[in-house]
């Protein structure tokens, strides 16, 4: 997994999980910052690198998203952390406010920045059925806003 | 509706297929049960409905995931430090002003200066510092001079002599030729006894000199040097080495000078009556040791006598007591007292 790739899927998961340009910024770089100091010290593989790379977003989400106001952060425009080809997010905050915590970033691992379940489940400590369940039922949930 | 695994048929309800939507749609699912779900979804609407939404869901998330990073993000991304690395460039010593340098600096070396002090065992490190033997300077104490009345108890003022300045004195049982000087300086000599001493302590009159007194002060000291050479070579070294040495006079020591006739049968009157009163030999000669021009009697007295002897002693005849510093130190309610008793015959 190149540096880039890296950093985008960082970048994106913060965006779309937090859904605020401060508290995404402060949570990339964060993160960044720890895995920089955790592939220094050993090498690891494109599996091991993902679990790791979950493992981090899943411990700096939990510490940033305790800031995200009650209301949910949401504003009418994109977010500034994207390029302004417009994606309509409200499918997605919609999705987000409406379901589980862990079904919700189930889908946004999997679906979005498209790591895979193997990796995803190590990350998480769990098993692959579990993530595949979350998945599941993440994804029903956001294809009913999607009418 | 049988599915089969394998050979074997399996039941497939709509919970279930609904359930392995996902899978069916990721190709999850083992070749019986893709069979099982394909069959079931072409029985059931609702299920093509929710397959529909599950695939939209799917690209929707998709093409979220294909959503570009706005390049100022990415730059600020790539040139960003970490929070605990902007504060250290912050900290860094080159970046602080200078004021806080010079204070930094500052408050260091005040720190470090008295940890140093405090901790530094300076009684040891004076004990190290290797320093010159002072002589010891002792200051003679000012003598009080004495006033004895005549045999008719006539008392006459005298003025106290003039307080030395720091004298360096030597251990002498006897004394030394700078008392002498000190004596010959001070003119002490008409004197009182202790007792009208302390009555007229405010007198400023000074009486005649007797320069044969003088002179009996100095004989008096070179019988006592007799009185050393007569000690064995042990004592003389003894002595010779205290001498040697600078002790401070802590002591005291009382010398009584009288000029009597009739020396011999004084002598033993005035020996009987030390005795008499807890007095013991203190040098190595006999009490009232009879030499030809007058009787020398070296003695320890207890304090609270002196009084009642100098009475008995003041019977016989004038006397004259000093009281000088001496490096000896008695027990607590004794003194020594030298006293020598001339022979006015021989004087004569």
């Amino acid at each position: 997994m190149s540096n880039e790739a890296q950093i985008k899927s960082v970048a994106l998961f913060f965006s779309f999980a937090l859904m605020d340009d401060q508290l995404a910024r402060q949570a990339t770089l964060a993160t960044l910052y720890r895995l920089k100091k955790k592939l220094e010290k050993e090498k690891l593989n494109d599996i091991e690198t993902q679990s790791l790379i979950v493992e981090l977003m899943m411990k700096f989400w939990l510490r940033y998203q305790k800031y995200i106001p009650k209301s949910g952060g949401m504003y009418s425009g994109g977010l500034n952390t994207l390029k302004n080809d417009y994606t309509d997010l409200g499918p997605w905050r919609e999705f987000k406010r409406m379901t589980d915590d862990n079904e919700f970033l189930a889908v946004l691992w999997s679906q979005v920045i498209g790591f895979s379940d193997e990796a995803i489940a190590k990350g998480l400590n769990t098993t692959i059925g579990t993530v595949r369940h979350r998945v599941s039922r993440g994804l029903r949930l956001l294809g009913e806003r999607m009418i | 509706m049988d599915m089969n695994l394998g050979n074997q048929k399996r039941k497939l309800t709509k919970f279930l297929c609904r359930e392995m939507l996902y899978d069916y749609i990721q190709g999850h699912l083992d070749k019986a049960r893709d069979e099982a779900v394909r069959e079931y979804l072409e029985n059931d609407e609702d299920l093509r409905d929710e397959l529909e939404n599950l695939k939209l869901a799917i690209q929707y998330s998709k093409e979220l995931g294909h959503a570009e990073l706005d390049e100022s993000f990415l730059k600020e991304i790539v040139e960003s430090k970490s929070y605990f690395a902007q504060m250290a460039d912050q900290l860094a010593w080159r970046n602080l002003p200078e004021y806080v340098k010079w204070g930094l600096e500052a408050f260091t070396i005040a720190v470090s200066v008295s940890i140093f002090s405090i901790f530094v065992p300076w009684e040891r490190v004076m004990d190290w510092i290797p320093r010159e033997k002072e002589p010891a300077i002792v200051k003679e104490a000012p003598r009080p001079v004495l006033v004895v009345g005549q045999k008719n108890n006539q008392s006459e003022t005298v003025k106290e002599p003039s307080e030395e300045s720091n004298v360096e004195a030597k251990v002498d049982e006897v004394g030394t030729q700078q008392e002498n000087q000190n004596v010959k300086e001070k003119e002490p000599l008409v004197v009182s006894s202790e007792k009208d001493f302390a009555e007229n302590n405010n007198a400023n009159v000074v009486t005649t000199v007797e320069k044969n007194e003088l002179s009996q002060i100095q004989k008096l000291k070179e019988d006592q040097q007799e009185e050393e050479e007569e000690l064995t070579e042990k004592n003389t070294k003894k002595k010779a080495k205290l001498i040697g040495t600078k002790k401070a006079l802590k002591g005291e020591l009382y010398r009584a000078f009288m000029t009597l006739d009739k020396i011999d049968l004084v002598t033993d009157e005035i020996r009987e009556k030390i005795i008499n009163f807890g007095g013991e030999k203190a040098g190595k000669v006999r009490l009232g040791w009879r030499k030809k021009d007058g009787s020398y009697f070296h003695f320890t007295f207890p304090e609270k006598n002196f009084e009642d002897l100098e009475q008995f002693l003041k019977s016989y005849g004038a006397i004259r007591v000093y009281k000088d510093p001496h490096w000896r130190v008695m027990p607590e309610g004794q003194i020594r007292i030298i006293l020598w008793v001339e022979d006015s015959e021989h004087k004569k």
